[in-house]
């Protein structure tokens, strides 16, 4: 089976020869298994055996796609928000319109003339179309993208405070991801369109789902509904507790949930697995809290297995992936384990490992 | 019906022209301010606590209602200092070195200022002698850490360290709190409580310096 193959029949429920996995990995993790199975940085996942290549072409792309080597290096993106390497990870430190007046954020306009610039990250993974499972996440689609702009506080405060300007700011952010969404899928032949927004923290969502429902929810359902006239699956990214809102998720034509953060209240893999299994396809679940930065190798793989086990029940409907990316301190004997547990020998990687290097 | 119901339900509905108003009439009328703080605000915002708790409000609703409590605290703080009124205890809070992840940070230094408690905000990516230094100069009762990142964890045992070195563990209450954290975790690096939200915050905090 190659990759494409095996992660749409998981998908369509039908059986596979093994698992599908598509797991994000920090750069430092990334390096440190160049290092040891002797391959370029960027060669790793197909060492890894990984079955989904996917870039970013919308916001995610400032965060995860611009890597700066250093600590302290940053950079302002199309959007105008600026982002700084601390402790390993970009983060936001200027919200361009934090302080901006009202009028300002009316006046704010989106890089519709950097489209072709983004979509530019497509081409490196299109020309392993025939083989691999391919991905576009066209993300933040709505409320995240929002507060990247004024920050957290403010568009939180919005939500109840300014409902019009809420509505307009969650308008520009959708019609951007929409915009995004008609041209990838319209031009590119990939497999799943990617789309997420995050909504929720840690104990529950930051908003009333009720308020989610009724001026967020519009928005990200016309970025699914893009994929979903295109014939193609819908993936969609939420942290933290979502469990209200799935029904929602469902409704809107959302095929497959990531990432599953299991310890979060509501948020049990093996239990949404039963109560929406049928309609809903999960990726993750892995947990990059605890388990993989702390736990034992034997702990990484019974709990692996314990969750293929539960969540291929019902013939697939599973992606096997962490609940985020892999924590940069979780050793390379637990990043083994999970794929051991999926069938993934160690032996079979650094052979894989080794015909790369032999083709270079 | 207290003279003050109307003051407390503008704060729990974060109707913050109306408190500014309502405020500014007692204070006319010589209303104390510590009374308008501790029959108005306080409890208005002890309601927005419980209704956060009890998952009828949100983050949006809780902020609403912060807005509102600065535009009374503002205009009543003059007049506690001038009267010499003591805050419940004073708390330095902050997110930890490596991350500068801050809305539960700035929940949690809503709900203590909404419970009566001093609050200096030391922002964020905050060292562990910078902590130090602030509980020094603020003379604090609580230190309260902020982490989102499971990265940035150890920062909270190191600031724990910071005190310690410096001869000032005894002196302060150190609370935890941050998206990947336990009781369990607070009690292995030798911090005194963890809460999982911002309005559990006030309870750990009233609970550490025995009120």
């Amino acid at each position: 089976m190659t990759s494409k193959e095996r992660v749409h029949a998981a998908l369509k429920r039908e059986p596979v020869d093994r698992v599908p996995i598509y797991m994000w990995y920090h750069p430092e993790t990334t390096q440190e298994l160049a290092e040891l199975l002797e391959i370029p940085p960027e060669r790793v996942v197909a060492a890894m055996g990984d079955d989904i290549r996917q870039k970013w072409v919308g916001g995610n792309y400032a965060m995860e796609g611009i890597v700066h080597e250093q600590e302290g290096g940053s950079h302002v993106d199309y959007w105008g928000i600026e982002w700084e390497r601390i402790d390993r990870f970009n983060q936001i430190t200027k919200y361009p319109l934090q302080n901006a007046s009202r009028e300002e954020i009316l006046r704010y306009k989106y890089p519709y003339d950097k489209i072709e610039v983004l979509i530019k990250q497509m081409e490196p993974v299109l020309k392993q179309a025939d083989d691999l499972f391919i991905g576009c996440d066209v993300s933040p689609c709505a409320f995240e993208m929002v507060y990247r702009l004024c920050s957290m506080d403010r568009a939180l405060l919005n939500l109840a405070a300014d409902t019009e300007l809420s509505t307009k700011m969650l308008n520009d952010a959708g019609t951007f991801a929409l915009t995004l969404a008609e041209i990838v899928c319209e031009r590119f032949p990939i497999d799943w369109l990617w789309t997420g927004d995050d909504v929720a923290g840690q104990q529950r969502m930051m908003m009333n789902p009720q308020s989610w429902r009724e001026i967020i929810s519009p928005h990200l359902a016309g970025v699914v509904k893009v994929g979903k006239e295109k014939g193609l699956w819908v993936a969609h990214h939420c942290c933290g507790a979502t469990r209200p809102v799935i029904p929602d998720l469902i409704e809107i034509g959302v095929d497959v949930l990531n990432p599953v953060q299991g310890n979060c209240p509501g948020m049990d893999p093996v239990e949404l697995k039963e109560e929406y299994g049928a309609d809903l396809a999960f990726m993750g679940g892995i947990d990059t809290q605890e388990l993989l930065p702390n736990g034992s190798v034997n702990d990484v793989r019974r709990e692996t297995e314990h969750l293929l086990d539960k969540m291929t029940a019902g013939g697939g409907g599973y992606i096997l992936a962490a609940s985020h990316t892999i924590p940069h301190e979780t050793s390379i004997g637990n990043v083994f384990a999970m794929y051991e547990a999926a069938g993934v020998s160690r032996e079979e990687i650094f052979d894989r490992a080794s015909e790369i290097r032999s083709i270079k | 019906m207290s003279q003050y119901d109307e003051l407390r339900e503008c704060i729990i509905s974060g109707k913050k022209a109306r408190v500014g108003e309502l405020t500014q009439q007692f204070l006319d009328e010589d209303k104390v301010a510590k009374e308008i703080l501790d029959e108005g605000l306080i409890p208005g915002m002890a309601v927005v606590g419980k209704k956060f708790q009890e998952g009828e409000y949100f983050i949006p609703e809780m902020l609403l209602s912060a807005r509102a409590l600065n535009v009374g605290l503002d205009l009543l703080k003059p007049h506690l200092e001038a009267s010499d009124v003591k805050p419940v205890a004073t708390v330095v809070v902050g997110t930890v070195k490596g991350d500068i992840h801050d809305i539960g940070k700035n929940l949690v230094s809503i709900m203590l200022r909404g419970g009566g408690f001093e609050v200096i905000d030391a922002g964020v990516d905050v060292s562990p002698n910078k902590f130090v230094e602030m509980a020094k100069e603020a003379n604090a009762d609580i230190i309260g850490l902020s982490a989102l990142l499971t990265t940035t964890m150890p920062s909270m045992l190191d600031t724990v360290q910071a005190f310690e070195t410096d001869g000032m563990r005894d002196k302060v209450k150190i609370m935890i709190g941050g998206a990947p954290l336990t009781t369990e975790y607070a009690e292995k690096i030798g911090a005194d409580g963890y809460a999982a939200n911002a309005s559990l915050a006030v309870e750990m905090a009233k609970k550490l310096v025995g009120v």
